[in-house]
């Protein structure tokens, strides 16, 4: 068995892991916005239309995290440097499709099921509010675009992972590299899940209280951009494993290294999720009562950077192991 | 191959320990907290006039829901630097 076999057994792998796990996602948010839209037309079939045109921009938003799975996946399978490999690279390119894969993956899961949350609120709503159509779309279309961008940040990961970071090296490189894609990946998918809630509400809120509109499209973004603190988080650890310093074998090390993905991963995944769920909240708050928009979005504000202090916590360790060990 | 020591396995252990450790123990308390603050922000918009007692009960139940992130993060630090 050659290297180049090795490689390109790995590299199949790692594709099929990749839009395996990154498809679940889209094909869980797009049956949301397909289950909500079909049963509001069943209610009221004079809006099936405007509901038919919004389940399908809805889903389109949350197929394009399975999209960009399957471009990497793609990547792999036909652009894998299985023809020119050496041995003494084998093992970091191993491990950098692997890690890509990994980011990829949990990465789309993230913002396909985030990009159904505001697709199937958007849907039920027009249904029962046809006159508000237009305003909630938009809402919608707006949510579900930020959404993906912790999948956006995984998809660059990846790219870098795969076309980049793989050449000569020991065991250090590899494990950093593997570190690197379950540090963007998990984090991703937290921040991918947590960022669909408040666009959900900010659905809802749109078709229940329009005076509240402006109010509640600047608590959606405002929740949203700390939702995607843990993600950014995810993404600075994953590209100082990438870039920083790593030779060698020591086993230590390479504990070390994996040690500060696999933290910094999970360390993303509930604050992603926690401040998403603070967001949701604010925007409901904001939908029942409009006038009181400027104190519920500083109580949101406060109470999400208090559920992102695990993630610091988290970030900070991961420093320590990839610095000071 | 590389030759492991006894120590050297000891060491990558607890540091390998040190990252599941902090990292699992973010997610309970991450999410939690975000189930406080959802919550105190729907009730304050059903009544708005006891915002500061429902900021600062939020703010109470959050840092008790913190404790265990703490304990995971001295646990953490107890892995790397001490043992």
């Amino acid at each position: 068995m050659t290297e180049g076999n090795i490689l390109s057994a790995v590299a199949y792998g790692s594709a099929a892991l990749c839009v395996g796990v990154g498809a679940i996602g889209a094909g869980i948010g797009e049956g949301m916005a397909a289950q909500e839209a079909v049963l509001g037309s069943g209610r009221q079939p004079r809006a099936s239309s405007k509901v038919f045109r919004n389940m399908l921009i809805g889903q389109a938003l949350s197929e394009s995290a399975a999209i960009f799975a399957l471009l990497v996946a793609l990547l792999l399978l036909f652009n894998n440097a299985s023809d020119t490999v050496k041995a003494d690279e084998l093992w970091v390119y191993c491990a950098a499709y692997l890690g890509a894969a990994l980011a990829m993956g949990m990465g789309a899961l993230g913002g396909g099921v985030g990009g159904g949350f505001p697709a199937a609120a958007a849907c039920e709503e027009i249904a029962r509010n046809e006159q508000a159509a237009g305003p909630i779309s938009t809402t919608m279309l707006l949510g579900a675009a930020i959404t993906q961008s912790p999948t956006v940040f995984a998809l660059v990961l990846a790219i870098l992972l795969i076309m980049v970071a793989p050449g000569a090296g020991g065991a250090v490189r590899a494990a950093s590299l593997i570190g690197a894609g379950f540090a963007m990946g998990l984090s991703a998918l937290g921040s991918g899940m947590g960022c669909g809630l408040p666009a959900e509400e900010a659905c809802r809120g749109t078709s229940r209280n329009p005076k509240a509109g402006g109010a509640l499209t600047l608590a959606m973004l405002l929740g949203q951009a700390i939702t995607q603190n843990a993600a950014v988080f995810g993404l600075v650890v994953a590209l100082l494993l990438l870039f920083t310093e790593s030779t060698g074998s020591d086993f230590v090390t390479v504990c070390a290294r994996l040690s500060a993905g696999i933290c910094m991963g999970f360390g993303g995944l509930g604050p992603g999720i926690g401040a998403g769920v603070a967001g949701a909240g604010g925007c409901k708050g904001i939908t029942e009562r409009a006038s009181e928009a400027g104190v519920i979005q500083r109580v949101m504000l406060l109470g999400q950077a208090v559920s992102q202090s695990t993630c610091i916590y988290a970030m900070v360790i991961s420093f320590i192991l990839i610095f000071v060990v | 191959m590389i030759e492991i020591k006894g120590v050297e396995l000891i060491r990558a252990a607890s540091l390998l320990g040190a990252g599941i450790c902090m990292g699992f123990g973010a997610i309970g308390p991450g999410i939690g907290e975000g189930f406080a603050a959802g919550k105190a922000c729907e009730g304050i918009a059903h009544a708005p006039e006891h915002a500061g007692l429902l900021t600062r009960t939020m703010l109470v139940g959050q840092a008790v829901s913190e404790s265990t992130g703490i304990y995971s993060l001295v646990v953490a630090l107890l892995l790397i630097f001490v043992v």
